[in-house]
């Protein structure tokens, strides 16, 4: 008899998702799948509304990521405006993607894995959190909540303190960084360097430990996805599109506003996330984007602190930067380089100028707006009425770009550690990990419970459970 | 330490859960002094640095059903041990007595919406709960502030 283990809802990730693993008769596994199980109906809703607006209405949908939407959707409507964005908004556009790469990252290390990586993926589940973490290590959960305060910070400073600001426009931004804000960020700058080495060198050190689910949580070759500045170095807010195979080979480098040439969508029955792959070679053409993604297509970061770290990183080898479970240390290189990246520019002048918006009318009916969001490469598609009305949008996110390469990683998890139909907690903890891993960002349509239960069953083929974890 | 912060969360893109929003906003729009008002979409772990700077915190929320207007006193009892990317305002009053030692005085006070389907603004019940409930928190501050 067949059965099938559940894991509904998958613990710290953002949204709602849960993981069934197919077992056979003999009660080994055969397949496992990542199923995003709630519905998003934003992009209908998008129609027939000012595209001036989709910067504030897109942004909303997302409480972690506001700014990547923000600043995608701004850029789709500067395509439709046909204007050249003022340098200095450049400059405060890309201040702000730093700012958003660090507080998101710091909140995918510090408070969503550290608990599996500090204390252990087989620890007691009940103690397996933020506040075991706190019990265990104090300094490094205050140092990890400060860290992402001073990102949100220079995020509020830009926009305002509404979480959603409609601070990046079509055209550029709004006004510019106030200099008491400034002080502020560069009074706080030597110690959020410090946290992230700090990080770093606690990861490092945490390596060898980890071999085992190195080897097994997502290690397998695909394309890697994400934009490089002019000169190859790591980007966050311009530039080409990069594609490179597994062995670092670049495979195309072209314009985000082609990226459906390159980039194919389908849906899969049984989840409402799509899955994507590189179109030149079919649905075989698997590829990830985000941290780990971004570090294997750059040929550097381009800051001093991140650019060693990086040669440490890429000095691996590629069969090692191709396991999911170093998207950890990719994520921390990012948030050194984000670090480093503000200090390098805070003074300059720019960042204060009065100039910051170019103004115009519908002088185009289509726009692609592109960026690197925390967890990958993020485009904004709009189509517009001679009015500026959303005739269709189009948004596609890092998550369904990720979505073939999660189900490789929950499937080779599974078959590595599950042998039978009694399975320990902790292998149901590396499932979710090995998500984890990806920090896949579902997007609550509402803000659900911090209470989230996990709840693991066998089913049988006719739908019979046949037993029952549940924990939380 | 400041005195009072009120903290106003939800989605304002599925209608009446823009309720917490709306009535942090409506709180602003009256400036009464000591009174610091933030309005976020989900409560995330860095608020915990804020809440342990004020004396009184007040949670503005949305509710499923219920009377129009609750206000309950919170604290850290009870808090489950999960915490994602998003908290609820017990787990996050936990977090900031873990991590700082102390949690403020807190309230949760919530409105009753009637509509949380994918639209922008609050439905006529959702908006006039909202207000009842900024009024309701104008109490709750006063007796903080002795305003």
């Amino acid at each position: 008899m067949a059965d099938r283990i559940v894991i509904d809802p998958v613990t710290r990730i953002e949204g709602h998702a849960k993981i069934t693993v197919q077992l056979d008769a003999d009660g080994r596994p055969t397949e496992a799948r990542f199923h995003v199980t709630e519905f998003r109906g934003f992009e209908k809703m998008y129609e027939g509304r000012p595209f001036w607006e989709m910067p504030a209405i897109t942004a909303r949908v997302c409480g972690i990521c506001p700014v990547s939407h923000l600043t995608a959707s701004a850029k789709a409507g500067d395509q439709i405006l046909a204007v050249r964005v003022p340098p200095a908004a450049v400059k405060l556009r890309r201040l702000a993607t730093w700012a958003q790469v660090l507080q998101s990252h710091a909140l995918s290390f510090f408070h969503l894995s550290s608990p599996d990586l500090l204390l252990g993926m087989d620890s007691d589940p009940a103690r397996r959190n933020i506040f075991g973490l706190i019990a265990e290590n104090p300094d490094l959960a205050r140092a990890g909540i400060r860290l992402r305060q001073f990102g949100q910070r220079i995020i509020a400073a830009l926009g305002g303190q509404k979480i959603h600001p409609a601070w990046v426009v079509p055209g550029g931004v709004r006004h510019a960084l106030p200099v008491e804000e400034r002080e502020w960020v560069r009074e706080r700058l030597p110690e959020a360097k410090q946290t992230t080495l700090t990080a770093i060198g606690l990861f490092k050190g945490l390596m060898e430990k980890f071999r085992a689910e190195t080897e097994v949580f997502g290690k397998f070759p695909t394309m890697h996805l994400g934009l490089v500045a002019a000169d190859g170095s790591w980007e966050t807010y311009d530039g080409a599109m990069r594609f490179c195979d597994a062995d670092g080979t670049t495979v195309a480098e072209v314009a985000p506003a082609r990226y459906q040439e390159f980039i194919a969508e389908k849906a899969e029955s049984w989840s409402f996330v799509k899955s994507t792959y590189f179109k030149p070679r079919g649905p075989a053409g698997v590829y990830r984007v985000g941290p780990l993604a971004r570090l294997n297509v750059c040929d550097r970061m381009g800051t001093p602190l991140a650019d060693r770290e990086f040669i440490e990183f890429r000095g691996l080898g590629r069969e090692a930067t191709n396991a999911s479970f170093l998207f950890h240390y990719a994520r921390l290189i990012e948030i050194l380089c984000s670090v480093e990246k503000i200090e390098q520019h805070l003074d300059d002048p720019d960042l204060q100028s009065a100039h910051v918006r170019a103004e115009a009318g519908v002088n185009s009916p289509e726009g692609v707006g592109c960026c690197e969001a925390p967890r990958g490469i993020l485009f904004h598609h709009y189509k517009v009425t001679d009015d500026g009305l959303i005739r269709s949008a189009n948004l596609l996110i890092a998550t369904a770009q990720n979505n073939l390469a999660m189900n490789r990683t929950v499937t080779q998890i599974a078959k590595h550690y599950i042998t039978g139909r009694d399975v320990p907690e902790g292998i149901l903890n590396r499932l979710e990990a090995g998500i984890r891993a990806f920090d896949p960002c579902l997007s609550c349509s509402t803000h659900a419970a911090g209470q989230m239960p996990l709840h693991v069953e066998l089913v049988g083929p006719d739908g019979e459970v046949v037993s029952s974890l549940r924990r939380g | 330490m400041g005195d009072v912060l009120v903290i106003g969360y939800g989605n304002t893109l599925r209608g009446d859960d823009g309720i917490g929003p709306a009535v942090a906003e409506a709180v602003a729009a009256r400036g009464l002094p000591g009174v610091r008002v933030r309005v976020v979409q989900q409560l995330t772990p860095e608020l915990a640095a804020e809440l342990a700077e004020v004396r009184r915190v007040v949670f503005a929320d949305a509710a499923v059903g219920g009377g129009a207007v609750r206000a309950v006193r919170l604290d850290a009892t009870g808090a489950g041990g999960v915490m994602t990317h998003t908290a609820d305002p017990r787990g996050l009053l936990a977090l900031t007595r873990a991590v700082y030692g102390r949690e403020p005085e807190a309230w949760l006070v919530t409105a009753a919406g009637a509509d949380f389907g994918f639209r922008d603004g609050l439905s006529p019940t959702g908006r006039a709960n909202a207000g009842a409930a900024a009024e309701r928190i104008g109490q709750i501050i006063g007796e903080a502030t002795g305003a």
